[in-house]
């Protein structure tokens, strides 16, 4: 080896020397001494990715398990053009799958630099499990969750629903308990390498709901109502059924009402639930609370008289009996059985307003119930002093003009009567079931006591005696009914409408153990504008099937069971 | 000087004069064992990168598979709970003639001996609450497991004494008992 050649190999390993020491420093270094923390995040977005989880959103069952709202799959199908190889059997394939045209899907195809073409939105499941199966290249199938009310219209003012683009629900049981629904969204670090594969975390699956509704009560009112309103010529209307003892709903609806499948449709009036949006004057229904306070503050006893004129003066204004009559020495039950303005009237002035608003307020009125539904307003309750109450406003009250409440709050205050004088308030979910299976049950809640037993029980005697006295129409054979009728005018602009009415009937029975109250209204009905001959006939319709459905034998089998056999 | 012909370093020295390649061989040897080392841990390592590999596309798939048998069983419940549906069953029930029965067209009977329970006084019914009390958590959730070998011997030694206990008493009708007879003086009642 001469000695230029061994000099040129020196200065070569010199210079690949110092390149390797410089090298291992610098490996070194990235090791121990420079901020590591932009090169390990440059690697975890190399293999690692958050993907957020939208959990699945609880189901709503009615109290037997009946399923009432789930979630159910539909696709969004699209096409990516630069993916199709083989564009002439990618577009027969899908057009079999789909139902569209070939000439259709050859055309979405065409221009290779389009990235995506959205072809059904949404697809129904069969339809989108069809494309699924063909695994063809470039067919984007993308599932979408919806919310599925499998029982259509059934309850579903009751039950809300869930916007379409969005795990978000509106009105009813799906927008009160929206939070409990639908769950916590979290994050999953998706990771390329199996072993770091997580379920992810801060998710949490939406818990399920059981409702206090029996779907079979709840078909039953529904149909009852819809046959009511057919009879009666009447244009809208609302059915509550509620345990006065819980306060358990066990059947609400509305007329007209709306498919939540297909929310968008509907008249967005339609997605607010009558029976606890909306206000009405209760008319005589009122004075079955009017007689409960004046009971309560022993004004008088059930065998008190008054002397009916049939007109009375008060505050400017001439307060009539609906028949325009003088009825002479009326005894109480005879006020509620011929449901006399002026008794009520002369009942109310006798109080005074301070124990008559106290005792009315007693019964809720004038405040929302609390019910766990979305969308309750409390009603008007003017007291002396407050704007829109006169002189006048203490009679008028009294048979139940000039307030107004929702029909929630009207049947929660004649439960009170039937409820041994305690108010309770109306719920609408009697179970909860977490995602971890933990259960949590929901029992009745007292509100107060509106009145004494002893005259809740004197009471209750006195609206199912004044039911049997006057042959109502709302009379069930075989069971003791307690009730009373409402015939209210309609509150326009101008004063109030011309004939036309609210007629309704709030009954309860077997009066001496009450398993069940219903409110039936009967807005605008044009066969009669009575609510003894609109309401109180559909009540006993209902009420004949509903105690089959409770099961509830007639009066004297029952206490001859009770005796012992 | 005489030469030793047992000195091993002049031996060695000779040896490696005579036949240089041993010493070449030595080093080869080294190389090749590092390098088959080398492509040992190589391959090892390609194995299981490749595996793990494998194993992770088919967790992929997994989870695909299950993502769709989710929204198949999903869509099924739908379906079954359309088919299951109040109106539609009672539609199918008055087309096969049948109608909701009324009070009038049910006969009970009254059992003697069958007493239904009456009717409770409603305070001792009703829950009173606040009405934004919490409602009473009924915790349901599966209990975890917990049992220690100690206390799984534990419970089998109480068992089979347990057992022992009852056959003594069946076939020698008296308690065993590892405590001593009570003398007759302490039972006897004066």
């Amino acid at each position: 080896m001469t000695d230029g050649l061994r000099r040129r190999l020196n200065f070569i390993g010199l210079i690949l020397g110092i390149l390797t020491v410089l090298i291992a420093w610098r490996l070194v270094s990235l090791q121990f001494y420079v901020d590591t923390g932009y090169f390990a995040q440059q690697a975890n977005l190399e293999y690692h990715k958050q993907v957020s989880i939208t959990p699945p959103r609880g189901e709503l069952y009615d109290r037997n398990g009946v399923l009432l709202a789930t979630n159910a799959i539909e696709y969004e199908i699209g096409l990516s053009p630069r993916l199709i190889l083989d564009r002439e059997s990618t577009a027969e394939k899908l057009s079999e799958a789909t139902g569209l045209s070939k000439d259709e899907l050859m055309e979405a195809m065409a221009d290779p630099d389009v990235l995506y073409v959205l072809l059904v939105r949404p697809a129904p499941a069969a339809m989108g499990q069809r494309v699924l199966a063909l695994k063809l290249d470039g067919i984007v199938v993308t599932p979408l969750t919806r919310r599925y009310y499998p029982h259509g219209t059934l309850a579903s003012q009751v039950l809300g629903f869930v916007r379409f683009d969005s795990n978000e629900g509106f009105y009813g049981i799906e927008g009160y308990y929206n939070d409990v629904l639908a769950g916590e969204v979290g994050t999953e670090d998706q990771s390329r390498i199996p072993f770091d594969a997580t379920r992810g975390e801060g998710w949490r699956n939406g818990s399920d709901l059981y409702l206090t509704l029996d779907s079979e009560i709840q078909y039953l009112a529904e149909s009852t109502l819809d046959e009511a309103l057919k009879s009666t010529g009447a244009q809208t209307g609302t059915i509550i059924v509620m345990n006065p003892r819980t306060g358990e709903i066990m059947a609400m609806a509305s007329r007209p009402t709306y498919d939540p499948n297909r929310y968008f449709d509907a008249d967005p009036v339609l997605w607010n639930d009558p029976a606890i949006s909306a206000q009405y004057e209760p008319g005589s229904t009122a004075k079955a609370m009017t007689m409960a306070i004046a009971l309560e503050d022993h004004t008088v006893n059930p065998d008190s008289t008054y002397e009916d004129r049939g007109v009375l003066d008060i505050g400017g204004i001439e307060v009539y009996n609906w028949d325009r009559a003088a009825h002479g020495v009326t005894s109480m039950t005879q006020l509620l059985a011929k449901s006399l303005n002026v008794g009520a009237a002369t009942l109310a002035i006798g109080l005074g307003p301070t124990r008559y608003y106290d005792g009315v307020q007693g019964f809720g009125i004038g405040q929302p119930t609390g019910i766990d539904l979305a969308g309750e307003i409390g009603g008007t309750l003017a007291r002396p002093g407050q704007t829109g109450w006169t002189d006048a406003s203490l009679a008028s009250n009294a048979f139940g003009q000039g307030m107004a409440t929702t029909p929630l709050q009207m049947i929660t205050a004649v439960a009170a009567i039937a409820n041994d004088g305690l108010l309770v308030q109306p719920h609408m979910v009697t179970r909860r079931v977490d995602a971890d299976q933990s259960v949590t049950n929901f029992g009745p809640t007292v509100i107060g006591r509106a009145i004494s037993v002893d005259t809740a029980h004197t009471l209750s005697d006195m609206l199912a005696n004044a039911l049997q006295s006057e042959s109502s129409g709302a009379l069930v054979p075989g069971y003791r009914i307690a009730g009373k009728t409402g015939t209210a005018q309609i509150p326009g602009p101008g004063g109030y409408e011309e004939n036309t009415t609210i007629a309704s009937f709030i009954g309860y029975g077997p009066v001496d153990d009450p398993r069940f109250i219903v409110l039936i209204k009967l807005d605008r009905p044009t066969s009669s504008p009575w609510g003894s001959e609109t309401a109180a006939p559909a009540f006993s319709q209902f009420v004949k099937r509903l105690v089959v459905l409770l099961e509830i034998p007639p009066d004297t089998i029952r206490q001859a069971a009770q005796a012992g056999g | 000087m005489i030469n030793d012909p047992l000195d091993h370093n002049s031996l060695q020295d000779r040896l490696l004069r005579q036949a240089p390649w041993r010493t070449q061989t030595q080093g080869t040897s080294l190389v090749l064992a590092a390098v088959i080392m080398v492509a040992v841990i190589g391959a090892l390592y390609l194995a299981q990168a490749s595996r793990t590999a494998g194993a992770g596309r088919r967790l992929q798939d997994l989870e695909v598979q299950r993502e769709q048998l989710e929204q198949q069983n999903a869509q099924l419940r739908a379906e079954i709970a359309a088919l299951r549906s109040v109106p539609r069953l009672i539609g199918q029930a008055q087309a096969m003639g049948y109608h909701q029965a009324s009070a009038d067209e049910v006969d009970y009977l009254v059992v003697r001996g069958v007493v239904p329970p009456t009717p409770q006084p409603i305070e001792e019914k009703v829950k009173f609450t606040e009405p934004d009390a919490t409602p009473v958590q009924e915790d349901n959730s599966v209990q975890a497991y917990d049992e220690t070998l100690e206390s799984y011997l534990t419970e089998k030694f109480t068992g089979i004494r347990e057992g022992l206990a009852a056959f003594w008493t069946s076939t020698f009708g008296t308690t065993p008992t590892s405590a001593p007879p009570a003398s007759p003086t302490a039972t006897r009642v004066p």
